[in-house]
């Protein structure tokens, strides 16, 4: 009687457990969705050029994101302002400039012009500005 | 032990398997059911934009709670897909949660993840837009 006994309330508690509407744990897990938007480059500014000698110096105005925030550097690109060939950027101003101006050194004689392309940590690149007035570099 | 006496505690038990048994398959339809109620009833959602190469921002999701009790969040993480080709989900990187956000029945709640957008992101990710598929858990304090 006594084993009858134990088998019922065994059963019962069995039935209970699983019965139960509160069975199973309530962790709930939740879902959604979303994005996130890369800004856009600005464009480059027209560069203020003066003439000493060999040495231009570029002066420029800072590229801003639309929404605020600086561009790190600006590629500064000269060209022949006859044939409008790209020329080398030569020390002072090759590379990447991470300032608002530079003064390339050494450059040949002739009439040039100069734009301004903003950049942005490794490989973005901005629109490529308006060509400078011609700098002029004598003899 | 005679025999007759074990016939009534047998049917007791066969009686009583059979309810719980009925029980048990009422209560994983239950969950079944609860667990598409589930998805829809912890639902996250956020969005921001200004990404750049280096920059760092902050992405509020908001946290709704559709449910009639108070839930408490635990953990929310973020994954991103490709923006496109030549942008990869690997240029943005986010910070993730975990703690405890305590959210009422039927309220929302927010938290704020770090985003930010690795200085070799590609030129194809200007402008480009990463979307982004939010988890999170929560238990029933």
């Amino acid at each position: 009687m006594k084993r009858a006994a134990s088998l019922l309330a065994a059963a019962v508690a069995l039935g209970l457990a699983l019965a139960s509407p509160g069975a199973g744990s309530w962790s709930v897990p939740g879902t959604g969705t979303g994005a996130v938007a890369a800004k856009a480059m600005p464009p480059g500014s027209v560069p203020d050029v003066t003439v000493s000698s060999h040495d231009v110096t570029l002066t420029w105005a800072a590229g801003s994101f639309a929404g605020g925030g600086s561009v790190s550097a600006y590629v500064v690109t000269r060209y022949d302002a006859v044939t409008g060939i790209v020329q080398t950027t030569l020390a002072g101003c090759a590379g990447k400039v991470a300032a608002l101006s530079c003064t390339e050194q050494s450059v040949p004689t002739g009439t040039w012009t100069y734009t301004i392309t903003p950049a942005s940590g490794d490989h973005w690149l901005g629109a490529e500005g308006a060509k400078s007035l011609p700098a002029v570099v004598l003899i | 032990m005679p025999r007759r006496s074990l016939i009534l505690p047998s049917l007791a038990l066969l009686v009583l398997l059979g309810f719980s048994l009925t029980g048990w398959a009422a209560n994983s339809g239950r969950q079944t059911a609860d667990a598409s109620l589930r998805m829809r009833g912890l639902v996250l959602s956020g969005s921001v934009k200004g990404l750049y190469p280096g920059g760092v921002g902050k992405l509020r999701v908001v946290v709704r709670n559709r449910f009639g009790f108070r839930l408490r969040v635990t953990r929310v993480t973020v994954t991103a897909k490709n923006a496109n080709r030549g942008c990869r989900k690997q240029a943005v990187a986010f910070g993730r949660f975990r703690g405890r956000l305590n959210v009422p029945a039927r309220r929302a709640r927010s938290v704020t993840l770090k985003v930010s957008m690795a200085r070799t992101a590609p030129n194809a990710c200007r402008r480009a837009t990463f979307r982004l598929a939010f988890h999170a858990k929560a238990v029933r304090p």
